[in-house]
């Protein structure tokens, strides 16, 4: 029996409480998890593929694809700029108020999503505080796209930021000052040097920052007024749906921004597997 | 290319790094900053890179005041204690790095870069390792790749930033006799800096000795060992023995032993003597020291000798260590209780504040 792990090691428990608490865990995840995921797709298809098709090409459907993705092309990328700015100026400049900033950043994890489309509302409402200009103006933000995108950078601001600075502030600044003093341009020393070290940190708050902008509900909700084919995402889509009895419609788009979730997953776990040893590498040093 | 300090003040917050230094590097001398932590002399030799600015004063090169410029107009090559490869590009992206970035008029060709990367490895004996990734050498092969990478823009100063401080006594060893042989050749003005006074010792034409953002002492290694200006420099390079003396008209008390002290006023004092500086007599002998021998400790061709020598101004006895070559103490007895005579060849008396 060489070679044969031995049970009796200081930190191996017995075979009773291993497998008990491997079966607890993996109870609780089917249960919360992958059934109610389970789920979704039975009763996407529960009449068949036909009606899931239907339910799916339905014009006011394919608005809601389409508002939910240009939602996300428009607040992933401006999250992006604003979030790689905020964690270089946090992870690499100390200046005033920077903790302070730090708060502020987090706050859109605080707020609950509701309160802070209804802020918006306040401040761009026909009632609000610059309703009457922008009336004026003829720009409408409140019931339309501009107040849902609004909406939705202000709830996935964070992701990104908060992925990036801990990653920033541990790999310090030194590589940075070695691309400097070799003569290297700061527009050089970003492309070259920092957004390489952050790429994988980067990667992960997109994808983040992606799922959380296509399934935002709250504060997209108080911001679109629901009006059909038009301000209507997919979480308000599905909702709509769902009120009016339409189960399996409902659940079909569910099932879509589901598997718009389940592809965020693979893409992930893919990128790490393909490049696994690099990113342990770079985590290392 | 020479370096001249005048004059920097520099303060991080309410804390003094650096107090009206002033320093003039010669051109292809190799400097060594040596001193403890918060010393300063990291911050003087970022200084001197264009990596801090000073509050007040002057970095000149050449004669040229510098202090305005950025780092990147100073074309100085820096090697940091950490290496601070670009860990994502491979050895030769690295080398190659101050040249690629450089603008396209000035930039060299691809096949000359590829030429002085493969000339590069070969000087920093690392051949055949370009293709490597930083993660995949070892510490000291990492700081090589550093110092190649430093060299290709072919600075006019080299300025290292503890070079050697992260890897294990043997590397290090090797690693900064080869440093000095690669600056014998080159020529190229050095400035690094170490907390390690063997290295500072071993390798620097000149060492600048710092405390608390302040030079105590520059001078060559040897003669900053042999003559040090200050307590703090005596304390700081090598072991020392610390005697109270009392000081009266010029001439100190020391343990009853009388020694000159010209320029040290009148009042309490303190005797330095280096270990190996005392030479041991017989009891009773003139111009020694009285003591009884405590504890002997041989260590190949050295014997520790630790000395109780009855004080004069403290209530214990004093232990003053004594280190002689073995063949140097034949005829003497130097058994546990023994009484001998400590002869210093070599005593300085400061003034005790």
């Amino acid at each position: 029996m060489d070679g044969a792990p031995r049970s009796n090691d200081a930190t191996t428990e017995g075979p009773f409480l291993r497998f008990g608490l491997s079966g607890i865990a993996l109870l609780y995840l089917a249960l919360f998890l992958v059934l109610p995921l389970v789920a979704v797709f039975v009763e996407a298809f529960a009449k068949g593929f036909g009606p899931f098709l239907a339910a799916i090409t339905e014009p006011d459907a394919l608005s809601a694809v389409k508002l939910t993705l240009i939602v996300a092309a428009i607040s992933v990328p401006m999250n992006l700029v604003f979030g790689v700015a905020a964690a270089w100026a946090i992870a690499k400049y100390e200046f005033w108020g920077k903790s302070f900033l730090i708060t502020l950043i987090d706050l859109p994890f605080s707020v609950s999503p509701v309160i802070s489309g209804l802020v918006y509302v306040l401040l761009f409402g026909a009632q609000g505080l610059l309703g009457p200009w922008l009336q004026e103006h003829d720009i409408k933000i409140i019931f339309a796209v501009p107040g849902i995108v609004l909406a939705t950078i202000f709830v996935t601001f964070p992701f990104i930021a908060r992925e990036l600075i801990p990653l920033m502030q541990e790999q310090g600044t030194s590589e940075e000052e070695a691309a400097l003093s070799l003569g290297a341009s700061g527009w050089q020393t970003f492309w070259r040097v920092t957004l390489p070290n952050i790429r994988w940190g980067l990667l992960y708050g997109v994808l983040l920052c992606n799922a959380r902008a296509m399934g935002e509900f709250g504060a997209v909700s108080v911001v679109s007024g629901h009006v059909r084919g038009l301000t209507n995402t997919m979480p308000l889509h599905v909702e709509i749906l769902y009120n009016e009895y339409n189960f399996t419609a409902s659940f079909a788009v569910a099932s879509l921004l589901a598997l718009l979730a389940l592809v965020t997953l693979v893409l992930k776990s893919v990128l790490e597997w393909r490049y696994g040893d690099e990113i342990a590498a770079s985590a290392r040093h | 290319m020479g370096i001249d300090i005048k004059s920097v003040n520099k303060r991080f917050g309410g804390f003094e790094a650096l107090r009206d230094v002033n320093l003039s590097v010669a051109p292809g001398e190799f400097l060594a900053l040596l001193g403890p932590s918060g010393s300063g002399k990291t911050t003087l030799l970022r200084i001197i890179a264009g990596l801090e600015f000073a509050d007040e004063g002057q970095v000149l090169f050449d004669g040229h005041d510098v202090s305005e410029r950025s780092v990147r107009d100073r074309h100085v090559g820096f090697v940091f204690q950490h290496y601070a490869l670009f860990k994502h590009i491979t050895v030769a992206k690295n080398i190659a790095f101050g040249l690629e970035v450089r603008p396209r008029a000035s930039r060299p060709s691809r096949q000359d870069i590829d030429e002085r990367v493969q000339r590069l490895l070969q000087l920093v004996q690392l051949p055949g390792l370009g293709g490597r990734y930083p993660s995949q050498l070892s510490g000291g092969q990492r700081q090589r790749v550093a110092l190649a990478r430093a060299l290709a823009i072919e600075p006019k100063v080299l300025l290292l930033d503890e070079p050697f401080g992260a890897l294990d006594a043997k590397v290090r060893k090797e690693l900064r006799r080869w440093l000095r042989k690669l600056h014998d050749e080159m020529g190229i003005t050095t400035v690094f800096v170490t907390h390690d006074q063997e290295e500072a010792l071993e390798i620097a034409d000149r060492v600048v000795v710092m405390s608390k953002g302040v030079i105590e002492q520059v001078g060559p290694a040897q003669e900053v060992y042999d003559q040090p200006a200050t307590p703090f420099v005596y304390d700081f390079l090598g072991n020392t023995n610390r005697l109270p003396a009392s000081v009266r008209g010029g001439v100190a008390n020391v343990a009853g032993l009388l020694v000159p002290a010209a320029e040290v006023p009148d009042g309490p004092g303190i005797a330095f003597v280096r270990p190996h500086e005392f030479d041991l007599r017989p009891s009773g002998t003139y111009g020694g020291i009285e003591g009884t021998i405590a504890h002997v400790f041989a260590n190949g061709p050295i014997l520790r000798i630790e000395v109780n020598v009855p004080a004069v101004h403290v209530a214990v006895d004093l232990q003053v260590e004594v280190e002689a070559m073995r063949q140097g103490v034949d005829g003497l007895s130097l058994t546990r209780g023994a009484r001998v005579a400590l002869a210093p060849r070599n005593i300085r008396v400061f003034p005790d504040r």
